[in-house]
């Protein structure tokens, strides 16, 4: 798994030559991103030089912990069979397969590693079950252990050939599938009710001769169509899929055809595995990569995408943590994330409450209030002492009156001739605000002068003063006199 | 690969004490701004039901029309109290002393009920100073007399006020001349006419030609006020004017 997809590295070694292919998933689309290839057929020993294969692959390809990596489990002779069972529950089913296959097999059952594969149906369900020598399996286990190879599974190579042709080029009809390899073959039966798988212990360089090694090869596959399937339906292959090292040998194929009768499939290209761009190719040519069909089946029962799923050997709990990591990441980056958010969130959320509404408005909508009636009070006394302040000014202007009206008075005296006329007496009385300021001049007069002095009067006065009252006569206190009054409104 | 992981653990710890210490006291501190505000929302809430409301534009109306007729009345004030037109500040006694008018010699009982004036209170003094400056400067021919009055027509904040009652006889040209003296306009202390009655004195000096308004000798009888700034009358006090 990485931070963008799941990946898986899909190792068969057990036919000579150590062929891996790495697989990545993204949604529904598989890639094939890397393949590798590593002969060591030659080697005396086939079981150390299959360890010493998958130690220079390791040390050179360095599988990461977040890569799944499926490992075909070394195969020389194992128990395949298919058996039609009612459905049932899990482990039921288990303890009833494996009484069925160690009663078919005859051996200790602590020498047997039984695994099956259920698919269900409508009332009953195919169990698709293989057995393992267990002491050959714990130690090809322990031999990976012990050189620092990761693996996640040990699966069985027949299974995952036949995960492959089901995954890439899928018929539904029956099948022969063969992965002919340099030192051992893998057969495959398929058929609509069941799976049958079989170890050969030989391959190409079995014989120097294709026509004999298919005459061969199509008398172990008679053998095991005799064998291994029921009798109760016919066996009707539509073709014979060849993959492996023997794919590759046009000769084995046109032999192999003649000797089954049967159209020979090859796969020159993967329907449904897209190929990357740049392929990393670790000693493998295109067509050696397409006939990884064990390798493939390996990597896409990886990657969750086998149709026979059937480990032999599951889990590995530090392999499996560690491919929790990315999403364990991401999960405590994201919680990470939402603790800062939620901690963010809160201390604005407090303080747009605390900024919401003034803590004080009632008191400062009081104190506007006090301030404004406050204000208003003022205002008067202010307007009070400004008026005042102008009465106060505006009684230079009536006290400078008094001149004027006496000028005026004098232009009516200078008219007397030797009649008898004074100013007996001339009274200010400063306004105010409301009351203007008047000037009152009482005038003692000859009476021969009374019928036309009213009149010089007002004329004197107007135009100079706009409210002039002029009243009399009246009898004077001095006798022979005859008295004025002028009421004059001073500007 | 580990160093990722240890530096995730380290991120999410953090993210977890930092939630802790801060996120949550944030979250109790919120709920607690919370309830506040529902509380202030009522006491709001009642208060725009009891307090009238006041706009602030109302508010800065009222105070931009407080700012003008405070600017106004001291613009007045400024005006009335312009010490450039002010006569010379003088002892009264001095000012006295120059005139040799019967009714102000000393020993009279018009002078001694002065100098009882002016040594009761500095601003009464100033006051007599000015007033008798003008009566020297107009050469009245006579001060009858002059009497204190209680009652005063204008009490304007921040002048102190003095009412007089003063008799004087001249002639009628020396008469208006003191008179219009008696204006605002002259600095302080601010003297003001609030009444003022001129009467003949004596019937048979009465002339017949025109020219004679101005003569025989007027008696004239006014009402002043006499008004000062109170920050001037306290500095006086002080000085012992």
């Amino acid at each position: 798994m990485s931070f963008l997809g799941q990946s898986a590295l899909g190792v068969d070694a057990t036919d000579g030559t150590l062929k891996a292919v790495k697989l990545v998933r993204r949604g529904r689309r598989v890639r094939l991103v890397g393949s590798w290839r590593v002969p060591y057929h030659r080697q005396a020993d086939l079981l150390s030089g299959t360890l010493e294969a998958l130690r220079m692959f390791s040390s050179t390809v360095r599988p990461d912990g977040l890569t799944s990596v499926v490992v075909s489990a070394p195969d020389h002779q194992h128990f395949s069979s298919t058996y039609l069972v009612p459905n049932m529950e899990r482990a039921r089913l288990s303890e009833m397969v494996r009484y069925e296959v160690l009663s078919q097999l005859g051996v200790p059952a602590e020498e047997a590693l039984v695994r099956f594969h259920a698919r269900k149906g409508v009332s009953e369900q195919q169990v698709h079950a293989v057995a393992f020598d267990r002491l050959k399996i714990d130690d090809f286990q322990e031999s990976l252990r012990a050189q620092h190879f990761p693996f996640d599974e040990i699966h069985p190579p027949g299974f995952a050939l036949a995960s492959f042709v089901e995954h890439e080029h899928p018929l539904g009809r029956d099948r022969i599938l063969l992965g002919v390899g340099e030192t051992a073959s893998e057969l495959v039966l398929l058929r609509e009710d069941g799976v049958w798988t079989r170890h050969l212990p030989f391959g190409l360089r079995a014989e120097s001769s294709s026509a004999r090694l298919a005459e061969r090869l199509a008398s172990e596959i008679g053998a095991a169509v005799a064998y291994q399937l029921p009798d109760d339906t016919p066996f009707r292959p539509a073709d014979l899929v060849l993959t492996e090292e023997g794919a590759l040998s046009a000769a084995l194929t046109t032999e192999l055809g003649r000797a089954m009768a049967l159209p020979i499939t090859r796969f020159g290209e993967l329907p449904h595995i897209a190929t990357a761009k740049h392929l990393n190719r670790g000693g493998a040519t295109e067509p050696q990569t397409l006939a990884m069909g064990k390798a493939i089946g390996l990597a896409l029962t990886g990657l969750g995408l086998a149709r026979l799923p059937c480990p032999l050997v599951q889990g590995n709990p530090r392999r499996t943590a560690a491919r929790m990591l990315p999403m364990a990441g991401i999960s405590l980056g994201v919680a990470s994330l939402g603790l800062f958010g939620l901690t963010l969130l809160a201390t604005q959320r407090a303080e747009a409450l605390n900024a919401a509404l003034a803590h004080d408005l009632p008191g400062e909508m009081q104190s506007l209030y006090r301030r404004s009636q406050q204000t208003r009070a003022e205002l008067g006394a202010l307007q009070a002492r400004a008026d005042d302040l102008l009465t106060l000014a505006e009684r230079r202007p009536a006290v400078l009156g008094m001149r004027a009206a006496l000028a005026r008075l004098a232009e009516v005296v200078a008219t007397r001739g030797s009649d008898t006329m004074h100013v007996n007496s001339a009274y200010l009385a400063v306004g105010d605000a409301t009351h203007p300021a008047r000037l009152t001049l009482t005038i003692d007069t000859d009476p021969a002068r009374d019928e036309t002095l009213g009149d010089l009067l007002s004329e004197a006065f107007r135009g100079v003063f706009t409210d002039v009252t002029v009243s009399g006569p009246e009898q004077a206190p001095s006798p022979k006199l005859s008295r004025w009054v002028m009421e004059i409104t001073l500007p | 690969m580990k160093w990722l992981t240890a530096g995730l653990i380290t991120l999410f710890f953090c993210a977890v004490a930092t939630f802790v210490t801060v996120g949550l006291t944030a979250n109790e501190r919120a709920r607690t701004e919370s309830t506040d505000l529902l509380r202030r929302i009522e006491t709001t809430r009642e208060a725009w039901i009891n307090i009238p409301p006041v706009s602030y534009s109302e508010t800065e109306a009222l105070a931009a029309e407080w700012i003008r007729l405070e600017e106004l009345g001291n613009q007045r004030l400024s005006m009335l109290t312009d010490r450039r037109y002010a006569p010379i500040a003088e002892n009264l006694e001095a000012v006295l002393d120059r005139m040799d008018l019967a009714t102000l010699q000393p020993g009279t009982p018009l002078r001694n009920q002065l100098v009882s004036w002016a040594a009761d209170d500095p601003r009464t003094e100033a006051t007599l100073s000015s007033l008798f400056s003008l009566v020297h400067l107009g050469g009245l021919e006579e001060v009858e007399s002059l009497d204190r009055r209680k009652q005063a027509h204008l009490k304007i904040p921040d002048l102190t006020q003095e009412t007089f009652e003063l008799v004087v006889v001249s002639e009628m040209e020396g008469i208006l001349d003191f008179l219009e003296q008696l204006a605002p306009g002259r600095g302080e202390p601010i003297l003001s006419v609030t009444g003022a009655s001129l009467r003949r004195i004596d019937e048979t000096l009465w002339s017949t030609t025109p020219e004679s308004l101005s003569s025989p000798p007027v008696r004239l009888w006014v009402r002043l006020e006499a008004h000062q700034l109170e920050s001037a009358a306290n500095a006086s006090s002080e000085q012992g004017l």
